[in-house]
């Protein structure tokens, strides 16, 4: 657990200051075809400043962690705002005023033994090797992130949080028809530690025979065929769209950069069944992937609803770009680690269900897809977006068909939404994902399954 | 202590724990940032950072470590996690640390020029407001980063690095009223501020190109045609084929799809790929001593279409009886051919110019499909209209043998040197 220097220098900090502590830990092992290739742990701590001083920010941040390193990340962090105040031709920006407070430490630290994540992958090995006799690799990956921030500002919130994330990875590779690898994987996660969201290697063995069973069928997969195609997207695919496809274009800094959407603030920008979500801890009452209850602002969080029933309602801001567009900052400010200054991200995103069940949606296409897995993506202030997927099916004639090949997927985000004919009923959340944008952060998507029309790349 | 004792203090303290051996990297530096946000320089960062890693083998069951703080408490509390790491990890025979050949101390610390890098940033954006007049510089990070490091092991190992590099990364678009192009990135590194930005690599040219594309045209229909791709590009995929086929990790598991394919055509005659530590064009900095204590040479790794070397560390060494290559890869040079790039571009009956690639990860098959961003249509040798919602699909291990031609221009910008290349038989699929 992280002591707390900070707070004894809050009397001296001036407004629009923030003063943070954190610390990063990573436990992970890897076995790849039975080889422990990984077994490690890193923890980093630290200490960083940041001062905002008419329109440009002096950060200064140092990996040794006490009294005298605040005083010096401080003074470096003040050294630094004057450096390009002295040098800045702007206006000077007032950033908005937001309520203050404090936010206790929402857990308690909870260490998981090393020997847990090994005992835990070697039990997932032995399952998959004693069933599984045609794969000709299969690598397992369990890991354990965890984020302690304490925050002390003096014109907004302060918090201390602790916030563990266990993710599990199984990606196989088998030989298909003609001799040629490929693979497919599947992830798993949730907020908590290792041991309480997997406190049981059989609970996976489900997940684990679709993954082979899906494999197995990919070995005869087809190419998809290229160019604009009716399609179902499965639930994690939707999760990345609204990531991707929306939740980038509608991040306030890009959207100052020139994003499509600046343009379409209270206009349609999708069919009247899409509203998509950016959520800050919950849903429905319970916790989500990436909870943030303050940001690195010191902003409270609260959901931001991008889209409602097909109209953009908000972007999502940090306290400057809240003061550019006059709106209200609700939590969006993240940083990845102490190095880190913060900056506009997304935390939990998602697509709100519909009322379609799967089997209407596939019985409805004639002649299309349906995908899942999704791999990783791209957004563009054009709209324009792409993501990889490495699994799906054709349909044809409202039944599902052979399997197809890795594709990619792509369309303009606000057009290929107002195609959204059909969502499903169910609601399914994927902590599992990583963003970059100057640095790499957790954030979780959800959503149910989407009928549209996107472009697919095949041969 | 300084990172020797610390070294010292982190190996006698393992072995006092009771390991077999042990080997640590103890790294500190200062990273001095300015970025650039909506064409205004407003955020200078200043980073002070240390990382310390340890590992111990003991009974051939290893464990690793990482912290970030050199106080005796942390390093003690450190030591015993490793040492419990090995203790509950498993056997594996391939773990080892470096043999003593030659140790060493490399490159050379610097002291950041803040006025000079500021005063290069604000040339970057007034002369490219000048130049193209339509680019909005969204996002620049440019950095200075110095510090050293050093690898020491229990068979008396001992290197040491010095470096010192900036980097500046640009990400801009191109806005004309309220219409924009596609974000597009160019990333520079170099060890000294003696030229201009828009002097290095082909900075200029990618943002004249992001200029033109603002009113693309969405591509109608599918073919089989020949894609031409700017050096940045080309980096890309040679990084992607880095991790699928000459890596550690598919060739432990055996899925690489050139394990056996030493000494072997992989590529067109035409093609010659290496990776060379000592070509002072290239900023290295930082990288020369590897994580597993060795100091890293140049390298071939394909020789006119032969594949000579693959990348591997002396872990993936012992797990597969390849031998140790003398670097991990990272920094590429191809060789130049001896087209230049406008008769490369008048040999293409029809194709596209790929400024960027937005693509997914391909698995062990090599199946590379995505979309082509900043690209143009090429047809009958001439460069036509931006193009959008463009598709590219390929197989990276047939690309390779379909290499139309590779330019005489090689462009360095610190990270590589590449030429421009063009391969034949992708489908390029549009609306």
């Amino acid at each position: 657990m992280l002591q707390n220097y900070i707070s004894d220098f809050k009397g001296s900090l001036k407004a629009c200051t923030e003063l943070r502590a954190q610390m990063n830990s990573n436990q992970m092992v890897n076995l790849l075809k039975g080889n422990l290739t990984s077994n490690q742990s890193n923890n980093h701590r630290g200490v960083s400043a940041r001062i905002f001083k008419n329109g440009v920010y002096g950060f200064a941040s140092a990996s040794e962690y006490n009294r005298e390193s605040v005083r010096t990340v401080l003074d470096a962090a003040l050294k630094n705002a004057d450096f390009l105040n002295a040098k800045a031709k702007r206006e000077p920006v007032i950033l908005p005023e937001v309520s203050r407070g404090s936010f206790p430490l929402n857990m308690q630290e909870h260490i998981v033994p090393q020997k847990y994540f090994i005992d835990y992958a070697k039990e997932v090995d032995d399952y998959i090797t004693t069933h599984y006799k045609n794969l000709d690799s299969r690598s397992i990956t369990c890991k354990q992130d965890t984020v302690e921030k304490l925050l002390c500002t003096v014109d907004s919130y302060e918090s201390h949080t602790i916030t563990p994330r266990a993710n599990m990875y199984i990606n196989m590779t088998a030989n298909d028809n003609s001799g040629v690898p490929i693979s497919l994987y599947e992830a798993w996660g949730e907020f908590g530690a290792f041991d309480s969201v997997f406190p049981d290697p059989k609970d996976i063995r489900e997940g684990i025979d679709r993954l082979y069973e899906r494999i197995m069928q990919k070995r005869e997969a087809v190419y998809a065929e290229g160019g604009l195609k009716q399609v179902i997207l499965d639930s994690d695919l939707a999760g990345i769209l609204a990531h991707e496809a929306v939740g980038h274009t509608v991040e306030g800094d890009l959207v100052r950069f020139g994003s499509v959407a600046g343009s379409y603030m209270n206009k349609k920008v999708a069919s009247e069944l899409i509203t998509l979500v950016d959520f800050a801890h919950s849903y429905e009452g319970k916790l989500l992937g990436v909870p943030v209850f303050v940001d690195d602002e010191g902003t409270k969080a609260e959901d931001v609803v991008l889209i409602e029933n097909g109209i953009l309602k908000e972007y999502m801001h940090n306290k400057e770009t809240a003061a550019h567009f006059g709106a209200r900052p609700k939590g969006n400010a993240r940083a990845n680690e102490f190095v880190d200054e913060p900056l506009v991200r997304m935390r939990n995103t998602a697509i709100l269900p519909g009322k379609s069940t799967m089997e209407e949606m596939i019985a409805s296409v004639e002649d299309g897809y349906y995908f899942m897995n999704p791999t990783n993506g791209q957004a563009d202030l054009t709209g324009e977006f792409m993501f990889g997927v490495a699994m799906g099916y054709e349909i044809k004639k409202g039944k599902l068909g052979r399997a197809v090949k890795e594709t990619t997927i792509s369309g303009i985000a606000f057009d290929m939404l107002k195609t959204a004919d059909m969502v499903s009923d169910e609601m399914v959340w994927k902590n599992t994902g990583w963003c970059g944008k100057k640095q790499w952060i957790p954030v979780s998507m959800g959503g149910p399954a989407i009928r549209c029309r996107i472009n697919v790349g095949g041969r | 202590m300084n990172k020797i004792e610390i070294g010292t203090y982190i190996l006698e303290a393992l072995l006092a724990a009771g390991a077999d051996k042990a080997d640590c990297n103890i790294s500190s530096n200062r990273v001095d940032e300015l970025n650039i946000d909506n064409g205004n320089i407003n955020l200078l960062r200043s980073l002070f950072t240390t990382n310390i890693g340890m590992k111990a083998i003991k009974d051939h069951k290893s464990g690793t470590i990482s912290v970030n703080s050199s106080d005796p408490e942390t390093l003690d509390k450190a030591v015993s996690d490793c040492m419990e790491a090995a203790r509950v990890s498993m056997v594996e025979e391939a773990e080892d640390i470096a043999e003593l050949t030659e140790n060493c101390v490399v490159g050379s610390e610097a002291e950041v020029d803040l006025e000079l890098l500021h005063f290069r940033l604000e040339e970057l954006v007034k002369d490219t407001a000048k130049r193209f007049p339509k680019i909005i510089l969204n996002e620049i990070h440019a950095s200075f980063i110095s510090g050293s490091r050093v690898h020491r092991n229990t068979n008396g190992v001992q290197m040491e690095e010095l470096y010192h590099s900036y980097e500046v990364m640009i990400e801009f678009s191109a806005r004309d009223k309220d219409t924009s192009s596609s974000v597009s990135g160019y990333d520079i590194t170099m060890d000294n501020l003696d030229k201009p930005f828009l002097e290095i690599g082909i900075l200029a040219q990618v943002l004249e190109q992001t200029e033109r594309s603002i009113y693309p045209k969405p591509l109608e229909g599918k073919f089989e045609g020949t894609v031409l791709l700017i050096p940045d590009v080309f980096n890309q995929l040679l990084h992607t084929m880095q991790g699928l086929l000459l890596s550690d990790g598919r060739l432990i598991d055996g899925t690489s799809q050139w394990k056996d394919s030493l000494e072997k055509p992989v590529a067109a005659p035409s093609f010659t790929l290496s990776c060379n530590y000592s070509d002072r064009e290239l900023v290295t900095s930082g990288d020369v001593i590897t994580n597993d204590g060795y100091r890293s040479s140049d390298l071939t790794i394909i020789d006119h279409g032969v594949l000579k070397s693959f990348l591997i560390s002396r872990f993936g060494s012992r797990k597969t009886g390849i031998p140790r290559s003398n670097n991990y890869g990272g920094y590429y040079t191809v060789e130049p051919g001896d087209q230049s790039l406008e008769d490369i571009i008048a040999s293409i009956e029809k194709g596209i110019l790929m400024g960027a690639l937005s693509g997914n990860q391909p698995d062990s098959s090599g199946e590379v499909s995505g979309v082509a961003k900043t690209s143009f249509l090429i047809e009958n040798g001439k460069i036509k209209e931006a193009i959008n919602e463009t598709m590219i699909s390929c197989n990276l291990l047939e690309l390779l043998k379909n290499i139309r031609g590779i330019s005489k221009e090689q462009i360095c910008n610190g990270y590589y040197k590449l030429p421009y290349i063009a391969f034949d038989g992708v489908v390029i699929s549009g609306k």
